[in-house]
């Protein structure tokens, strides 16, 4: 392709946006709104999945260790534990700290007094698991390692279970949310552009008898519905850039919704903004090279 | 340049286009298809074009047998005509400049070459003024010279003019007629379906007739006429015969 013809489609592809500017308009508008419910999908997706992770976080598995066990042994126990496949990290939490956490949550002063003489806390390890799913696994692990050490193993196996079927149930549903917007939203360009072209199909006929080549006609539609979908895509990027740290912000500061927390917006916009240009993009290349193709065969 | 041998053209609804026609046109002639509405001009010009695929027989371009020809290098065909329709068929969003340059572009003809060739072509079809006006502000007459230097300004070996006269004004559609046969003294062999009688009895050129889809009258010269199926030579013998004869001057209308 020599650069001058190039510099023709471009040239083509640009002059039909202004001069077919209404259709052109439409045909953004539509791009813009398929792609901002899809992202919209996508941000609450994201969000929902990221508070599922910060709650498995919380989610404890802890291993009490007898009391009889020395530093040597809470050494090698640690370097067992950390072995177990699935196991992210083992923090040690010895029995000084653990009282000390529990002092700040209670507020009764004599019965911190004889707790300090006597201290009941065992030392303890808390485990991460790299996937909740794997729990299950990490605890058969530590339940043959109680010979070394172990006195019991507590852990919140029920709420394990719940998220980890309630990030799973979000995954899916956003990814088929996702894919199912996405596909109506390249059905509904297509036919915006169709009009489009069909509107046009009289200058494709004088095109085609003038003896142009099929790609010839094709290349300024199909640079058309490129740049329609590009900046179908920009919208909603622009918008979820300006808004999504005030809507997070806003939703943050209410008081009712402590537990809440928010991707940050350079986490979101990493995803959003390739997201919404490749699929703007990628629709409007589809659809005005579907519709063209039609009126090619003169 | 062309020749038509035993091509028949039947729709899909079973309407008639062509007949068994044979024809053959030689390299720079200037030949009127003419007869009434379905008689099969407008599937003459198609086949010729090929719009459409004959159901029957073969065509030959310029020594290029058209049913053999693959889509793709369909354009390349097209290349070889220059196409005038009655509708004009011009781009509304561009000027004439851009409407006649567009035909160049597409041959990939460089920028320089456009500007050279463009404004010769307008002047030669009365246009040079109007370069710069866009189809909605030219008159019939006007937008049929500019598809009509659209089609030449290639160059093509071959110009088909289908009906070019018909939404004109009977001196607009001299001057058109006048055009096209300078195109045609230029070496250009010219096509033209037409229903225009008088003028097709004025300018004494060959006239090809047909109703029904066949080939009725074939005048070479005012006075020479053959029916139905027919060879080169024998049309070249005719015709020298009748000119020898001095029969060219007598009149026999269709």
């Amino acid at each position: 392709m020599r650069p001058r013809t190039i510099k023709y489609y471009i040239r083509e592809a640009l002059r039909s946006l202004i001069v077919n500017r209404l259709m052109s308009a439409a045909s953004i508008f539509a791009v813009a709104s398929s792609i901002s419910i899809v992202a919209i999908f996508y941000i609450i997706g994201a969000n929902v999945e990221y508070n599922i992770r910060h709650l498995e976080e919380t989610v404890g598995l802890v291993v009490f260790i007898d009391d009889n066990v020395g530093a040597m042994g809470i050494e090698r126990l640690e370097d067992r534990i950390n072995a177990i496949t699935h196991v992210d990290s083992a923090r040690f939490v010895s029995r000084e700290e653990a009282l000390e956490s529990f002092r700040d949550w209670i507020d009764d002063d004599a019965l911190l007094y004889g707790l300090t003489l006597d201290n009941p806390f065992p030392n303890a390890f808390e485990i991460e698991v790299t996937d909740l799913a794997f729990q299950g696994d990490v605890v058969r692990a530590l339940e043959n390692l109680r010979p070394y050490g172990i006195d019991r193993i507590r852990q919140d196996e029920d709420i394990a279970g719940m998220l980890t079927t309630l990030s799973t149930v979000v995954q899916i549903t956003s990814a088929s949310l996702v894919l199912m917007l996405g596909l109506i939203s390249i059905i509904i360009i297509t036919n915006t552009i169709r009009i489009t072209v069909n509107a046009r199909q009289t200058e494709i006929n004088i095109m085609k008898y003038v003896g142009a080549t099929d790609w010839f006609i094709r290349w300024p539609f199909v640079i058309e519905g490129m740049l329609i979908g590009l900046i179908g895509g920009a919208i909603p990027a622009t918008i979820i850039w300006l808004v999504y740290g005030r809507i997070v912000g806003a939703v943050g500061a209410i008081p009712q919704l402590p537990f809440l927390s928010f991707l940050p917006e350079d986490d979101i916009f990493m995803y959003v903004l390739p997201l919404a240009l490749i699929l703007g993009t990628v629709i409007g290349l589809l659809g005005s090279s579907w519709s063209v193709k039609k009126h090619l065969k003169v | 340049m062309i020749e038509i041998s035993n091509v028949s053209k039947i729709y899909e609804n079973g309407a008639r286009g062509l007949c068994d026609c044979n024809l053959f046109i030689e390299k720079g002639e200037f030949v009127f298809v003419v007869g009434s509405s379905g008689s099969g001009k407008s599937s003459l010009i198609r086949l010729l074009l090929k719009e459409i695929e004959p159901s029957s027989g073969k065509i030959i371009v310029d020594g290029q047998d058209i049913g053999k020809i693959k889509h793709r290098r369909l354009p390349y065909y097209r290349r070889k005509m220059g196409v005038v329709f009655q509708d004009f068929r011009l781009l509304k969003n561009k000027t004439v400049f851009e409407n006649v340059a567009f035909a160049m572009q597409i041959v990939q003809a460089s920028t320089r070459e456009i500007r050279r060739a463009v404004p010769q072509v307008l002047a030669l079809v009365g246009l040079a003024k109007k370069a710069k006006a866009y189809p909605n502000q030219l008159s019939g007459g006007e937008q049929q010279r500019t598809a009509l230097a659209r089609a030449i300004v290639n160059k093509p070996p071959i110009l088909i003019a289908d009906e070019p006269t018909g939404n004109l004004d009977p001196d607009t559609a001299w001057e058109i007629m006048t055009l096209l046969e300078d195109i045609n003294d230029r070496g250009t062999t010219v096509v033209v379906a037409t229903h225009a009688h008088d003028i097709v009895d004025d300018m004494q050129k060959r006239v090809i007739a047909l109703k029904n889809g066949e080939l009725v009258r074939d005048i070479a010269v005012r006075g020479a006429e053959w029916q139905g199926n027919y060879q080169e030579e024998e049309i070249e013998e005719e015709l020298e015969e009748y000119i020898e004869e001095g029969y060219g001057d007598e009149t026999q209308d269709d």
